[in-house]
This record gives C-alpha cells, sequence and structure tokens, in this order.
C-alpha cells in the first residue's frame, strides 16, 4: 500500500512541469495574438448635414476658356441611401483675354453612398452668369439653367466632419444667347462636411 | 426635435437664398441674351488694350442692337475679333491692326439692306 502511494506520488510530482506550464503557455498565447476586434464599417451619419467645398474650375463658352475659383455652400439632410442638398455657389475668374467673370448659382445636390467614402450623384443649377466687357460699364450674360455630375470622396473623417475632395462635370445653357450658349466645363474642389 | 429646428433654420436659410437670387435676376435684366459676336469682340478689345499702346478700347463699340429698321454689329466681326486673339502684340502693331481697330466702327444695316462702316481690321 505504502508502495502504491508512493509511487502515486511521483507519478504526479513528474506531471507538476506540464500543468505548471499549461497556463502560462495559454497566457503566452494570449499575449502574442490580441483577441479578434469589431471591426464592422461605421455607419454613415443621418440627418442634418451641410457641406462647404472651394476649388479651381475650368469652363468654356463659345469656345472662349474662363479660369476660375468655385466656392459653393450647402445645406440639406443625409439619409440612409441618398443625400439632399440646397445649394449656394460662386465662381469668380477671368476669360483667357481677361475679362472678369461671374457666375451665381442655386440648385440642389443628390448624392448616393456608393461606398463608405465615395458618393456620386446629379446637381441641377439655376445661374447667372456676368462677363464684364471692357468696352462699357456693364456686362454680357445671362439666365441659365444646367446639369452637372459630382462625385465627392472622403478624404479625412474628423468626426462629426469629414474633409473630402471632390469633382463636378456638366453645363449650363443660357437663355436668349444668340446662338445657343452653353457654359461647360468642371470643379476640382476640397471641401468639409458636416 | 433639434432635428425639427435644424429643417426650419434650412427653410429659412433657402427662403433667403431664393430672395436673393430673385433680386440679383431682376437686377441683371440687362444681361439677358449673351451673343458670341459680343462676347469674342470685347475678347478682341481687351487683347487691343494689352498689346497696343495707347489704345481707346471704350471707343470700341462691341455691342448689338436691333431696332427702327436697323441693327447695328459689333466693330470687330467674328471672324476679326477670333484673328485679333490669335495674334502675338508684335504682329498687332507690326502689322498695323493696332491702327485699323482704333478707328473701327460699328457695322450699321439699315432696313433696305444698305451696309456702313464696314471696315476690315485683320489681318
Amino acid at each position: 500500500m505504502k508502495r502504491v502511494l508512493n509511487i502515486r506520488f511521483w507519478s504526479l510530482l513528474a506531471t507538476m512541469p506540464v500543468i505548471l506550464a499549461a497556463p502560462a503557455q495559454a497566457l503566452a498565447q494570449a499575449q502574442v495574438e490580441p483577441a479578434p476586434v469589431e471591426t464592422r464599417p461605421k455607419e454613415p451619419r443621418r440627418g442634418f448635414s451641410m457641406s462647404a467645398d472651394a476649388g479651381f474650375a475650368f469652363r468654356q463658352v463659345y469656345g472662349v476658356p474662363i479660369y476660375a475659383g468655385e466656392f459653393e455652400l450647402a445645406f440639406g439632410g443625409a439619409f440612409k441611401s441618398v443625400s439632399v442638398y440646397g445649394t449656394f455657389g460662386v465662381l469668380y475668374g477671368q476669360t483667357s483675354a481677361g475679362l472678369t467673370t461671374t457666375r451665381l448659382g442655386i440648385g440642389s445636390n443628390v448624392l448616393f453612398p456608393i461606398s463608405n467614402r465615395v458618393r456620386l450623384g446629379v446637381e441641377p443649377r439655376s445661374t447667372i452668369l456676368f462677363i464684364q466687357r471692357v468696352t462699357q460699364d456693364n456686362s454680357i450674360g445671362g439666365i441659365g439653367f444646367g446639369m452637372y455630375a459630382a462625385g465627392t470622396f472622403d478624404i479625412v473623417d474628423l468626426d462629426p466632419w469629414v474633409l473630402y475632395a471632390g469633382v463636378r462635370l456638366g453645363a449650363d445653357a443660357y437663355l436668349g444667347a444668340e446662338p445657343l450658349a452653353l457654359l461647360w466645363g468642371g470643379t476640382l474642389s476640397l471641401g468639409a462636411r458636416y | 426635435m433639434k432635428k425639427q429646428n435644424d429643417w426650419k433654420k434650412i427653410g429659412r436659410r433657402s427662403r433667403r437664398l431664393l430672395l436673393l437670387f430673385g433680386v440679383l435676376v431682376i437686377s441683371a435684366g440687362f444681361a439677358v441674351g449673351m451673343r458670341e459676336d459680343e462676347l469674342e469682340c470685347e475678347q478682341a478689345a481687351a487683347t487691343l488694350d494689352d498689346c497696343c499702346p495707347g489704345f481707346v478700347v471704350t471707343a470700341l463699340d462691341c455691342t448689338y442692337s436691333s431696332g427702327c429698321g436697323t441693327t447695328s454689329y459689333p466693330a470687330l466681326s467674328l471672324t476679326e475679333a477670333r484673328c485679333i486673339t490669335g495674334m502675338a502684340c508684335s504682329e498687332l502693331i507690326d502689322r498695323k491692326v493696332c491702327e485699323r481697330a482704333a478707328t473701327a466702327s460699328a457695322v450699321i444695316v439699315d432696313e433696305d439692306g444698305g451696309v456702313t462702316g464696314d471696315k476690315e481690321v485683320c489681318p
């Protein structure tokens, strides 16, 4: 009996390093492989939204190039599958010969999220164009209606603001122009959206 | 409640912007009716103003008007205006385009088809 107990004691003693090593090994493994973190993409913000963007614009009317800066403010709402804004924008620049050009516009932006960072949409516009004459103290221009395709790419998320790069391409047609005046071109911009 | 207030604010701002736009549309009435020949003439006038020493740009008539049986066209036709904007300053001076442009006047067509002021400027 004493012999049997003695053998059991020694067998238990022999397995001790294994028993003691197991939790240490588990701990080491836990340190090397951190627990998996929830990586689900962040839901886009919904509700009131506003944005402001500014950038370089190129337009052409009757073959006359116009180099300008464009600034636009937008107020609206962001929903699950679409964002809708009312906008006010100013384009200010010069024709190739130096005629000062101003275009004021109001309209709307309808943008659809394509991914977490990219939004594509359309931007209908009502605009007034002024091209300052050099021979007199008044302007050439008109009232126009236009349609632009637009896209934005979110660069940095600074919750609740997002910094984005945008592009818009399209044209305005001017009423009563002889012949039909199409102010066409695009804008590359940087903006902030709330 | 906060969302409702936000939407009310948007509505107020939109109405103000529409009002501003309406005022601008009314005040910009003179600008309606853009013409290609007027724009190209103004472009050429700006080029001549930059290139030609002593050129009095306000003496050039780049307007189109029609009424009482006569039609007045810009002093520089589309072809001449494009010819001027396509030339270098030195060419405009050397080829005496500056001199001829300084005396160019509006082209007037009367109801009988009579034309006055049609003078070649460029080249």
